[in-house]
């Protein structure tokens, strides 16, 4: 089996340094994450069971997202969020070197690797993108990288002679139910952080998806000029 | 028009509740993610809400609000935040004074729902001030015309005293009765 591996630095203000390392299975790119004994309770599938779950309580005790931010948590629970934070990403291809950003962006874009990369039904549309993962990507990047890979998945879905969308409307809706999910983590990492720094990462990477449900015409108009002299525009 | 300021360190914050409140064409919204260039700007603007964030660098969204209740005591005040620790609560509530606590993420319906009613209520409460106040300008009108009409009656006794006789006509000169 292949695995991924993706590594984040975080070194702070005081000189206190934390490291968070990923590993992947690279075919399903899902975390592999060491399996806690005892679960604490905001992880349970029931609490806070996210309201278009497929998945069912009598079979599977755990939230899937929930459980593998248990190290997430135990690494931030108590920085608060506005704490300023120099990032490295290392990759098997690079090393990404982020000076001088804010704890909730830096563990944003953590968090957003971690959720991705989980067995739950509703993130699995995200798993591409954190298979080419851009630490601390801005919100254009990322609608950028939504939009890429969304359009890939319909060339795949012509080459399998599936209907395909590209109206972009099974995009708002992954982004629209992504929020769903947001919202039952922020609920969760409340109940399990005693500082402001996980949830506010959560907020963030919720700010993303909204954006994208709210704005992808706009966006989509903003980035146009990138293909003006690609294609013929009147 | 309504004038609504938001206080947040995080500038995407900031922009997304831009984006979220220009669906209402009646609200300006001006933000700042400096609570103290927020508060010189509240020294010298007037607005009818102030939206913040209770986790802030330098100074949090309770202090900001208290500052902002002192200057501009009638405009209203919302935080809007991730954290709940019961100790931000029943600052917010019992200092600042705050309208409503919202917890972030928040849903967006929610939040403009919650900002419509926020300036109805000070609406209301301007409404309200404006009608005391009128009233108490008249009563004082009313007591300055009862005091004129005092002293009138001491003066001129006889002139606002009235002799009615038994058949309901008035007596012009009781001498002649």
């Amino acid at each position: 089996m292949n695995n991924l591996d993706i590594q984040y630095f975080f070194q702070f203000d005081n000189n206190e340094q934390l490291a968070y390392p990923l590993q992947f299975n690279e075919k399903k790119m899902e975390l592999i994450s060491l399996k806690e004994n005892v679960l604490p309770k905001w992880t349970d599938l029931e609490f806070h069971q996210c309201q278009h779950c497929p998945l069912d309580s009598s079979k599977i005790k755990s939230c899937p997202v929930a459980t593998n931010l248990i190290p997430f948590i135990k690494l931030c629970g108590d920085l608060n969020s506005y704490k300023s934070v120099d990032v490295e990403v290392r990759t098997s291809e690079r090393i990404y070197s982020i000076k001088n950003t804010t704890t909730q962006r830096a563990f944003s874009s953590l968090l957003g690797l971690i959720i991705a990369s989980s067995p739950c039904p509703h993130v699995n549309f995200f798993k591409p993108m954190a298979r080419f993962h851009i630490p601390l990507a801005n919100d254009k990047e990322t609608l950028y990288r939504a939009i890429g890979s969304y359009l890939l998945m319909q060339y795949f879905k012509a080459k399998s002679s599936q209907t395909i969308d590209l109206e972009l409307e099974g995009l708002k809706q992954i982004y629209k139910d992504i929020q769903i999910v947001n919202s039952s983590m922020a609920i969760r990492l409340r109940e399990a952080g005693r500082n402001d720094a996980p949830i506010n990462s959560i907020i963030l990477l919720d700010l993303f998806a909204k954006e994208i449900t709210y704005s992808i015409d706009e966006a989509l108009q903003e980035l146009e000029y990138l293909y003006k002299n690609l294609i013929n525009i009147t | 028009m309504h004038k609504i300021m938001i206080v947040d360190d995080e500038e995407n914050i900031l922009k997304a509740l831009k984006r979220t409140l220009r669906i209402n064409k009646n609200w300006t919204v001006t933000t700042f993610n400096h609570a103290e260039e927020a508060l010189h700007c509240a020294m010298n603007n007037e607005f009818d809400l102030f939206i913040s964030d209770y986790r802030m660098p330098e100074i949090d969204g309770v202090d900001f609000l208290t500052a902002v209740k002192k200057l501009q005591p009638d405009a209203i005040r919302i935080i809007l935040s991730g954290y709940t620790e019961l100790d931000a609560l029943m600052g917010a509530i019992n200092h600042a004074e705050i309208f409503r606590f919202i917890t972030k993420p928040c849903d967006e319906e929610l939040l403009i729902h919650t900002i419509e009613q926020a300036l109805a209520y000070k609406d209301i409460l301007v409404e309200n001030k404006q009608l005391a106040d009128q009233v108490r300008q008249q009563q004082k009108k009313l007591e300055k015309q009862k005091q004129q009409l005092n002293e009138y009656e001491k003066q001129h006794p006889d002139l606002l005293h009235v002799d009615w006789a038994e058949d309901g006509t008035i007596i012009l000169d009781s001498q002649l009765k």
